[in-house]
């Protein structure tokens, strides 16, 4: 159980960075 | 959980790398967008790297022995409150640990830093993002802290017994955060390189973090000393063994950089010096972590030890190229000053002496450090060099600098005369001929040690002097002369916070020429119920105890101590703690301290159960060493303290 929570809160970590980096470069992109 | 704790390693490495490239494009382009980028990268990297931490941590609590570092350095029957030192007891966690800090110093510095220096900033976040990555590359693959063992154990080897101290809570953490800070003032000054805007204002940053990793270092070198004095075969509180020394050396330095700081400051001069010193600190800084982890130099400092030298060597060898290659091509970026050293008697004079002789001393004990590798080289046989060596060479120096405190600092800037100088420090003097004379008469006839002592006090009357003058003056508008010294104080922070710090190492000298030339010792046999008597003591053997623990048998002895008079003075216990699963006895000595002398009990060797041998000694002065501890942290606290009016 508490390893499936660690996976998604893995997981929602992943992409939450990923967005939080490249959001400044495609919103200029967007520009 | 381990799993978890991986991944999110990996992650921030990918996070950390992304941030440095990001960074360093974003600063060659002045793309502030790349920059933004990398912000967020930067600090995402950290909330990874805090994060894995505290998985860790958590193992620990959760006593998961399946994780090999938690197995090798937990147990079951270990105290609860040495789970979260066990953390950075062995070589990967304590990477993870050195990691945590320079990740979490470089947030700080970049949050806190004034939006002046944000162009040289981005360089320097460029820097301290690769640097984190290399952390991060070793821990991914090559010591991963979670590591899942094949075989199922229900209960772990325990935390090494010298570990199992309280002086593990402080040392290991103030030296690691030390060695982990210069990066920091490392950084600064590389961002100040790379910036073609030639911005000026970095060197007030420069010198905060200068001053933070100082006090870290020497706090922690210090609590070091006073660890290793209460645990037998540790030579004392010093023993200039190749792990203290790398520790020592960059120290040394950063106390060079923190007073050639304040000649750029006021002159502007020294910036290539200031430069050349930083990145020295930084190289001497990665020497102790690849001495330190597998380097090719014996110490008893072997806890972290692992087979990644080769990983630190190599990246010590491209930092020391890249900072000599910033240096060379990019020094034009940093804004020149014509102003000159105009007498040999001037306040810049004597800090760029103390600076050659700060310098020169790491070079004596760099060579001391290095000299086993350099004997197999030329000979085929290892030689090292002991205290001996040390302490002739460095000593002499070190005594140097102290007098140069006395001096330096009631010299002006740009020149003195003479004379001037003469009379400022008359008073003095002739005190200090004073104290030589009585010394003599009561037999004190050790050169060195008449020397030190009548140096130590000629610093103090000096500062004493300049503090009592300072408060005589502001007694004019005030009659309390308490609240007349701390308003002077107050006034100006960097100088007399400087004068405190002097304190300290005059307290610290004072403790060393004591304990190094006054020392006596004493081995013998005692029975129980017998008293011996040594210099002023009256021992009495009391009891010899056992007691059986889980994890350990302790056997104490103890001691009630009267002088000569037979008036009573206290209780002393010493012991020996043996732990099966590690086959080690972890011994304690037994101390009573007084600011004359400490009464100093090692257990040797218990015979049978009414007989030991043991080791009595009297170490006059030892006492003043600890307290530099508290009157340095003072000092840094007063000079760093902010200063609102100045800033408004």
């Amino acid at each position: 159980m508490l390893e499936f929570f660690l996976s998604i809160i893995f997981i929602f970590l992943t992409i939450f960075s990923t967005i939080l980096i490249l959001k400044p470069l495609l919103q200029k992109n967007e520009k | 959980m381990n799993n978890f704790g991986y991944y999110i390693l990996i992650l921030g490495f990918i996070l950390s790398s992304y941030s440095g490239i990001m960074f360093i494009l974003g600063s060659y382009k002045e793309n502030i967008v790349f920059i933004k980028s990398a912000t967020r990268g930067f600090y995402l990297s950290l909330i990874m790297i805090i994060i894995s931490s505290v998985t860790l941590i958590s193992l620990f609590l959760l006593n998961d022995f399946s994780n090999i570092y938690v197995f090798n350095h937990s147990s079951l029957d270990m105290n609860r409150a040495l789970t979260f030192v066990a953390f950075y007891a062995g070589n990967e966690g304590s990477l993870l640990y050195i990691l945590f800090i320079h990740a979490l110093l470089s947030g700080i510095m970049l949050y806190f830093s004034p939006s002046g220096i944000k162009s040289s900033l981005s360089y320097s976040c460029g820097i301290l993002s690769f640097i984190s990555s290399f952390y991060l590359f070793v821990l991914v693959f090559y010591a991963n802290p979670f590591e899942v063992s094949e075989m199922t154990n229900s209960d772990g080897r325990g935390i090494n017994p010298l570990l199992r101290h309280p002086g593990m809570y402080i040392h290991p953490p103030l030296l690691m955060s030390g060695l982990a800070s210069i990066s920091i003032p490392f950084v600064i000054s590389q961002g100040a390189l790379f910036d073609s805007k030639k911005n000026n204002n970095w060197f007030s940053l420069l010198r905060i973090w200068t001053l933070i990793s100082w006090t870290l270092l020497g706090a922690g070198l210090l609590i070091g000393a006073w660890w290793a004095y209460t645990i037998l075969g540790w030579g004392g509180y010093w023993s200039w063994d190749p792990i203290e020394n790398v520790g020592l050396m960059p120290w040394l330095v950063l106390t060079a950089l923190i007073h050639s700081i304040m000649v750029e400051e006021r002159r502007g001069m020294f910036r290539l010096w200031n430069i050349i010193l930083v990145s020295l600190t930084f190289i001497l800084a990665l020497l102790g972590t690849f001495i330190n982890r597998g380097g090719p130099v014996v110490s008893v400092h072997s806890f972290a030890a692992s087979t990644l030298g080769f990983l630190f060597l190599g990246f010590m060898i491209i930092m020391t190229f890249f900072s000599l290659i910033t240096i060379i091509y990019k020094y034009k970026n940093i804004q020149k000053n014509k102003n000159k050293i105009e007498s040999y008697l001037s306040r810049e004079s004597s800090f760029l002496l103390n600076n050659v002789l700060l310098v020169l001393t790491s070079i004596i004990i760099l060579w001391g450090v290095l000299f086993p590798v350099v004997s197999i080289l030329f000979t085929g046989t290892e030689i090292s060099v002991s205290a001996p060596y040390f302490d002739k060479t460095a000593g002499p120096i070190l005594l140097g600098i102290i007098i140069l405190m006395g001096i330096g600092p009631i010299l002006s800037w740009k020149k003195t005369t003479p004379k001037a100088t003469l009379l400022r420090i008359l008073p003095s003097l002739l005190l200090t001929i004073i104290l030589l004379v009585y010394l003599v008469v009561v037999g004190v006839t050790k050169f060195f040690a008449l020397i030190s002592l009548c140096s130590i006090f000629f610093v103090l009357t000096i500062i004493f002097r300049e503090w009592i003058a300072g408060t005589r003056s502001r007694m004019k508008k005030s009659i309390n002369p308490i609240s007349s010294f701390i308003k002077m104080i107050i006034s100006n922070r960097g100088r007399n916070g400087g004068y405190i710090v002097h304190l300290a190492i005059l307290s610290l000298a004072f403790g060393v020429v004591g304990t190094k030339f006054y020392d006596e010792r004493l081995d013998t046999n005692l029975n129980v119920s017998e008293v011996i008597n040594f210099k002023n003591y009256n021992i009495q053997f009391d009891s010899i105890e056992q007691e059986i623990n889980s994890g350990n048998s302790i056997t104490k002895a103890k001691f009630s101590i009267f002088n000569s008079e037979n008036d009573y003075k206290g209780k002393i216990e010493a012991m020996h703690s043996y732990y099966p699963n590690y086959n080690q006895i972890s011994v304690r000595s037994g101390i009573l301290s007084t600011p004359v002398e400490d009464l100093y009990i090692i257990p040797k060797d218990f015979i049978d159960e009414t007989k030991m041998t043991v080791r009595i000694a009297v170490n006059p002065l030892a006492w003043w060493i600890w307290l530099s501890g508290p009157i340095l942290l003072l000092g840094t606290l007063v000079t760093l303290w902010p200063n609102k009016q100045k800033e408004n």
